[in-house]
C-alpha cells in the first residue's frame, strides 16, 4: 500500500502551518490507474501542482475530499500496487 | 435526459466559449493573458491547450488596438470574443467601444453587423481599490447600441455566453471577480451551481425570480443577487416574505417583471453595487414612477448602491461603501416601517 | 558621469531597504490568506488579512529606482507604476505613512482610500496608478508647469516594457518632444507583462529604438547594475535641466517575484529566478564598494541594521495604527 502525496518540495518556501488546497479528483475509489497518471489537481497558494500515480496500481481510498485542505506531508489517497 | 454537474462561473463560462469554439470556426478570443494564463479571473481557462493559439489570442497591452481589431474583424464576418482585463479599463478604449462599436450598426441604417463579445471582470470586495473595483454597467448600458449581460451564476452565466456569441450584435458581457469561483478570492457559493454538459442558451431581456415573496422586491443583479438570496433567508427568519429578482440582463432589461413584481408586493428595494446616482437604480426607480397608475406602492421605493465615491481600498470602508448582507436586511426593514406615500391605497 | 561615494553608498543602502521591504511584505501580505485561516475550497484568499487585495513587488528591479532616483531632488517629481514601492522610496517618500496606507490606515498617505498602487505623497512629488501606462501623461504636465513657472526641475516617468505599447506611451513621447518637456520617460524591462513575454508583445527588440520616431534620444541600460542606470539616467537629467528635452530610456531588469502576490508564475521557466538571482545588483555594488574601500563588514553590519530598524519601525506603525471610521469613506470626493 502506498500513500500520495503532494511532494515535499512544493512546501519548501511555504510557511509552517500553511495548508493546500485539493482542487479537483480525476479517479475514483477502485479504479485501475497507471504509473504517470494524473489523480488530482492540488492548489498551493496560487501554484497548481498535478498529484500522479507513482507506479501501477488501484484507487485504494481517497482520503482528502474535493474542496477539503490538507498538511504538508499529509496522505491524500492510498494506492494499492499491482504487478 | 441531460447531465449536470457542479461548475464555477469561470469554468462555465469557458465551457460555453469553448462549445462555440468548436460549432463555429468563425468564433476566437483575443486579450491580455487569455493564452497561457487562462485570463486573469479564468474565464478562458484550458482553452489555449484544447483550441490552439490560431484561436485563443494573447494581445499587447493595446485595449484600442485589438479592440478595434474585434470590430474590423466582425465587420467581415469574425465572431471575436475580446476580453476586457478590467472593466475599469475601459478608459483606454471607450471610443472604440461608444462610439463605434455600439454606433455603427444604427449608422449604417442597419446595414452592418457586429457579432462581438467584449467579456470583463468587475466588482470589488476583495480591497482592489478604486482602478480596479468597479461595476460600471449603469455606464455601458447608457450607451444606446451595446447589450449589457451581467450573470449572477455559473448555470446563467454558461447559457447567457453562448446567446451573447450567437448574437450578432455587440454584447458586453460583464462577470462579476467575486462570484467566478476562483480558488484565491472569497466567494458566494450559490454562484456555483448545476450547469448542463450540453451547450444552451438564455435568452436576453429574461429576469430570473430566484425567490418568490409577497412582501417587498429586491431587484437586483450579480454578485448582489447572491447576497439578496441570504438577506432574504434573515429577513424569512423575521417574518418578512423578500421577492429577488435577478436582472440577469441590464439591456434588454426585463420592465415587465419589475412591474409585475412590484405590482404584487407594492414595496421596492433596488441593491445595486454599482454608483447610486444617474444609473440602474434610478432606471429601475424612474419605471415605477412611470406606471403609477398601475402599481400601488405601500412605501417609497428605497435604493442601496454605492454612495457616488470611488471604491477605498482599506477594508473597513470597502465594506461600508458596498451594499452587504446586514445592510440589504436592514433597507428592507426600514421599508417594511415606513409610511405610505400620500395618496397611495391601502 | 561617475557616481561619487556618497551617491554610490546611497544607492547601496537604498537597494538593500527596497529589497528587505519587499522580501518583508511577501511574508506580511500572506497573514490571513491561507488555509486554514480562511473559508472552505480556497487554497488562497486575496480579500483576507492585513494587507488584503493586490500585491506587486520589486525585488531585483532597485537598480532602476536609485540609479534614476539619485539625481532627483525634492523639487523633481516621479510618477511611478502599479508595482511602485522601490519607486517610492528612493524618491524619499517616508516608510511609516506609505506602509500604514498599505495597512489600509487612517496615518496612511491616502488616509486608506488608495492602496498600495496609488500612493501620492506630494510632498515628495511622488504618485503612482494602477493604470498600465497613465504615469506618462502626468509627468508630461508637471515638467510643462516645471518650464512655465521657469525652473530647472524634471520630471520622471517609470513604465514597464508592456506599456510601452499603449497608446499613452506613443502621445507622451510625441507631446513631449514637441513641447521640449524636461521630462525623462524610463522604461523598466522585465521582459514580462503579467504572462506575456515583451517578444510577443512588441514590434522591435528595444523599446529605446522606439525613441528616435518621437524625435528624443533612447538609451538602453543592458544589464540590471545601478551604476550604469546611475550614468545613463545622469545625462538624461542633466539634458532635460538644461533644457534640452525629453529622453527615454530602457534598462533591462529582473522581476524576482510573481506579477502579483500568489501569481502562480506558470508561465515562467522553472529555474528562471535562480538564475536571475545569480546576478543580484546589490551584491554587486557591495562588492565594487569593498574594492574601493567604501565598504567593510562592520560598515555593512550598520547600515543594514539602520535598514531593519527603519523598516521594522514601518511595519510596527503601520500593524498599529487606527483604522479610519467606515463613514470617512463619504470624505475627500471634493476639496
Amino acid at each position: 500500500m502506498i500513500d500520495v502525496a503532494l511532494v515535499d518540495d512544493a512546501w519548501k518556501d511555504v510557511d509552517a502551518g500553511v495548508e493546500a488546497l485539493l482542487d479537483t479528483w480525476q479517479v475514483r475509489e477502485g479504479d485501475a490507474v497507471k504509473q504517470g497518471q494524473t489523480l488530482a489537481v492540488v492548489v498551493l497558494v496560487k501554484t497548481s501542482f498535478d498529484i500522479v500515480a507513482p507506479v501501477d496500481g488501484i484507487i485504494e481510498k481517497i482520503l482528502v475530499a474535493k474542496e477539503d485542505t490538507f498538511k504538508r506531508g499529509q496522505a491524500l489517497a492510498r494506492l494499492k500496487a499491482s504487478g | 435526459m441531460t447531465t449536470t454537474r457542479k461548475l464555477t462561473m469561470a469554468a462555465a463560462i469557458s465551457e460555453a466559449i469553448s462549445q462555440e469554439l468548436d460549432r463555429d470556426p468563425e468564433v476566437f478570443v483575443l486579450g491580455e493573458d487569455v493564452g497561457k494564463y487562462g485570463g486573469i479571473f479564468g474565464a478562458t481557462g484550458g482553452l489555449l491547450a484544447k483550441h490552439g493559439k490560431d484561436r485563443i489570442i494573447d494581445t499587447p497591452i493595446s485595449e484600442t488596438a485589438f479592440i478595434g481589431t474585434a470590430i474590423g474583424a466582425a465587420a467581415e464576418g469574425m465572431r471575436p470574443i475580446v476580453e476586457l482585463m478590467f472593466v475599469d479599463f475601459f478608459g483606454v478604449c471607450m471610443d472604440m467601444i461608444y462610439n463605434h462599436m455600439a454606433k455603427n450598426t444604427y449608422m449604417a441604417g442597419g446595414n452592418i453587423q457586429l457579432p462581438v463579445v467584449l467579456m470583463t471582470a468587475i466588482g470589488g470586495g476583495y480591497n482592489d481599490a478604486a482602478q480596479h473595483s468597479q461595476c460600471l454597467y449603469g455606464t455601458f448600458a447608457h450607451m444606446p447600441g451595446l447589450k449589457v449581460v451581467v450573470p449572477s451564476n455559473a448555470y446563467d452565466a454558461k447559457g447567457l455566453m453562448t446567446q451573447a456569441i450567437r448574437d450578432n450584435n455587440p454584447v458586453m458581457f460583464m462577470f462579476h471577480k467575486g462570484i467566478m469561483g476562483l480558488p484565491w478570492m472569497a466567494y458566494f457559493e450559490g454562484s456555483t451551481n448545476e450547469v448542463p454538459e450540453e451547450a444552451y442558451t438564455i435568452p436576453f431581456g429574461k429576469a430570473n425570480v430566484v425567490r418568490s415573496g409577497t412582501d417587498i422586491t429586491i431587484v437586483t443583479l450579480s454578485q448582489m443577487v447572491q447576497k439578496a438570496v441570504i438577506a432574504a433567508d434573515q429577513l424569512a427568519g423575521l417574518g418578512i416574505s423578500a421577492e429577488v429578482i435577478d436582472l440577469r440582463t441590464v439591456v434588454p432589461l426585463d420592465r415587465a417583471a419589475v412591474l409585475e413584481s412590484v405590482k404584487k408586493t407594492g414595496r421596492l428595494l433596488v441593491a445595486d453595487e454599482d454608483y447610486l446616482s444617474f444609473g440602474l437604480s434610478g432606471e429601475i426607480a424612474a419605471l415605477i414612477a412611470e406606471n403609477l397608475d398601475s402599481v400601488a406602492l405601500k412605501a417609497p421605493i428605497k435604493r442601496l448602491a454605492v454612495p457616488d465615491v470611488p471604491i477605498p481600498y482599506s477594508r473597513p470602508l470597502e465594506q461600508f461603501v458596498i451594499p452587504q448582507v446586514d445592510a440589504i436586511v436592514k433597507a428592507v426593514q426600514r421599508v417594511m416601517q415606513a409610511r405610505k406615500p400620500a395618496g397611495a391605497s391601502a | 558621469m561617475n557616481a561619487s561615494d556618497e551617491h554610490k553608498l546611497w544607492m547601496y543602502e537604498k537597494m538593500i531597504e527596497i529589497r528587505e521591504y519587499e522580501e518583508t511584505m511577501a511574508t506580511v501580505y500572506l497573514e490571513g490568506k491561507l488555509p486554514p485561516a480562511i473559508q472552505r475550497g480556497l487554497a488562497f484568499d486575496i480579500g483576507s488579512g492585513p494587507v488584503p487585495g493586490e500585491m506587486h513587488l520589486s525585488a531585483g528591479q532597485e537598480p532602476v529606482a536609485v540609479g534614476v532616483c539619485a539625481h532627483l531632488r525634492q523639487e523633481d517629481t516621479v510618477v511611478g507604476t502599479h508595482r511602485p514601492h522601490h519607486f517610492a522610496i528612493a524618491k524619499g517618500v517616508p516608510l511609516k505613512p506609505m506602509t500604514a496606507e498599505m495597512f489600509g490606515k487612517d496615518t496612511g498617505l491616502g488616509r486608506g482610500k488608495g492602496g498600495h498602487m496609488h500612493l501620492f505623497d506630494p510632498s515628495h512629488k511622488f504618485s503612482c496608478s494602477g493604470i498600465i501606462g497613465a504615469s506618462l501623461p502626468p509627468a508630461c504636465g508637471a515638467a510643462f508647469a516645471a518650464k512655465k513657472h521657469g525652473k530647472d526641475w524634471v520630471a520622471v516617468a517609470f513604465f514597464g516594457d508592456g506599456a510601452s505599447n499603449q497608446g499613452s506611451f506613443h502621445e507622451s513621447l510625441n507631446l513631449a518632444s514637441i513641447w521640449r518637456l524636461p521630462v525623462i520617460f524610463v522604461c523598466e524591462d522585465n521582459k514580462y507583462a503579467i504572462s506575456v513575454e515583451k517578444a510577443d508583445s512588441t514590434s522591435v527588440a528595444w523599446n529605446a529604438d522606439r525613441a528616435s520616431a518621437y524625435g528624443m534620444p533612447g538609451v538602453r541600460v543592458e544589464t540590471n547594475d545601478a551604476m550604469e542606470v546611475y550614468e545613463a539616467a545622469g545625462a538624461a537629467i542633466a539634458r532635460a535641466r538644461r533644457g534640452e528635452g525629453p529622453t527615454l530610456l530602457e534598462v533591462r531588469t529582473d522581476r524576482y517575484m510573481g506579477h502579483f502576490q500568489g501569481d502562480g508564475e506558470a508561465y515562467r521557466p522553472k529555474n528562471e529566478v535562480e538564475e536571475l538571482r545569480k546576478h543580484d545588483p546589490i551584491p554587486l555594488l557591495g562588492a565594487h564598494l569593498r574594492k574601493h574601500g567604501l565598504l567593510d563588514d562592520a560598515k555593512d553590519a550598520a547600515l543594514r541594521s539602520r535598514v531593519s530598524a527603519r523598516i521594522a519601525e514601518a511595519y510596527e506603525y503601520g500593524r498599529t495604527s487606527p483604522y479610519p471610521k467606515p463613514e470617512d469613506a463619504l470624505l475627500h470626493v471634493f476639496n
